[in-house]
């Protein structure tokens, strides 16, 4: 071994995203413009980095869960070209994306964080660029939902 | 990358962990270095393993599947 470091994840490739959707059962829904939540903000927590809080409900793609009326928005980042931030409520139906996308917490509930949504995309981004490299890649997910990516020559 | 260097991402809970093995030098900062670019994020809790302060072979004399 001669080199280990961790890596965080901002979401900049719609087709690594697509991909992503397809991995977990839900639907990317191109240039969809709004998503689906409830309505306002109502103030209780802070608006998420990076985006601007007059334009909540808007987007530039969603994500649809089946069965979950509250949709995820991709929305543009308001100050990094490129990136993409997702958007969406966690109370009411949102929960029901809380329980898709996000890790559950020890005595109940989820994270609202999207580990798993954040996951499957960088599986697929780290998957395309080994193709593009003539690398091949080999995976394999634990019990535990860890997924290992091994990339080599 | 050349034949037995690899690359080994552990992805868990929203994060990417990377190790890298087989590599002499600093040919792994390299071969890493379009994984980190494609995520897009923070690199943090970086470690060099003592591999990486070997000088770079040319190839010839590199060994595969080294350990730490």
């Amino acid at each position: 071994m001669s080199h280990l470091e961790t890596v965080s994840t901002v979401i900049q490739d719609l087709a690594a995203l697509k991909a992503a959707c397809a991995r977990l059962g839900v639907e990317f829904r191109e240039n969809q413009t709004t998503y689906a939540w409830w309505g306002r903000s109502v103030g209780d927590y802070p608006v998420p980095a990076g985006l601007d809080k007059n334009k909540l409900g808007q987007c530039a793609h969603a994500i649809k869960v089946p069965g979950v009326d509250y949709e995820v928005g991709v929305v543009a980042h308001k100050s990094t070209p490129g990136a993409y931030v997702l958007a969406y409520d966690f109370f009411g139906s949102g929960v029901g994306l809380q329980k898709k996308f996000c890790k559950p917490i020890a005595g109940g509930g989820h994270t609202t964080n999207m580990e798993h949504l954040i996951n499957a995309y960088s599986v697929e981004v780290l998957k395309r660029q080994a193709a593009r490299r003539g690398l091949r890649c080999t995976e394999q997910v634990t019990a535990s939902g860890t997924i290992k990516l091994t990339v080599k020559r | 990358m050349k034949p037995g260097e690899s690359l080994v991402f552990v992805i868990q809970d929203g994060v990417v962990t990377c190790e890298a093995s087989g590599f002499h030098g600093s040919a792994c900062e390299t071969a890493m270095k379009p994984f980190e670019q494609a995520l897009g994020g923070e690199v943090s809790n970086k470690k060099r393993k003592p591999e990486f302060y070997q000088q770079a072979s040319d190839g010839v004399r590199q060994s595969v599947g080294g350990k730490s």
